[in-house]
């Protein structure tokens, strides 16, 4: 699966799947759902949150 | 590059050519003119004439291809960061021509050390107000441009 067909699934640009891989952006909740989705897993399998303190 | 990079390079580099011609037409050696009331007015119109020009390309572009242009989340985050600043720097602008005004009402026979246009003319007031308002604009399309490069 590409960067823009994982982007056209989840209704997001390629722009903002490739941020979102360099961790420049955090996803909304709904998109990080659409993407575990799209993927056959659990949010948390997908994302991780990291406390920056 | 995405379409909306392009489209804000193209609102930046329109708003400040659109501005420089409000330049050429508000000022003379160097000050800002005062110009009969009539000129004032038909330049101002000739700039939204230039200012509707140059939204109707990237609109035109849009229609003809949905798919490249639509929005997602982050990129109505970051025309939200972009408007945000745009607010800050209006905000700002207005105030300093606020503190001008008055300062050079109490204080008339100071010079100010950074060159300031009259408002109590009618050129100096349309000039500095739309110079505010490209100024911001462009602030707005600098942060978008920040943001999608970062």
């Amino acid at each position: 699966m590409t960067q823009a067909d994982l982007g056209e699934r989840v209704g997001a640009t390629r722009q903002t799947i490739i941020a979102i891989e360099a961790e420049k952006y955090a996803p909304s909740l709904e998109l990080a759902f659409k993407l575990a989705r799209a993927f056959e897993r659990r949010v948390d399998d997908v994302f991780q949150f990291h406390a920056k303190d | 590059m995405s379409q909306h990079e392009k489209m804000a390079w193209w609102a930046l580099a329109s708003g400040i050519l659109i501005w420089l011609f409000l330049l050429t037409r508000f000022t003379e050696g160097g000050r800002i003119a005062d110009l009969p009331a009539d000129h004032a007015l038909g330049t101002y119109i000739q700039m939204i004439v230039l200012w509707i020009v140059a939204s109707v390309v990237p609109a035109m572009f849009a229609a003809k291809h949905p798919q490249q242009t639509g929005k997602d989340e982050r990129d109505r985050a970051i025309d939200a960061l972009g408007d945000r600043w745009e607010g800050y720097v209006v905000v700002t602008a207005i105030n300093v021509l606020i503190v001008h005004a008055l300062a050079r009402a109490l204080y008339s026979d100071l010079t100010p050390s950074v060159p300031m246009p009259d408002l109590s003319s009618t050129t100096g007031l349309v000039f500095a107000l739309l110079t505010t308002l490209f100024l911001a604009d462009a602030v707005k399309r600098a942060i978008v441009l920040w943001q999608y490069r970062r």
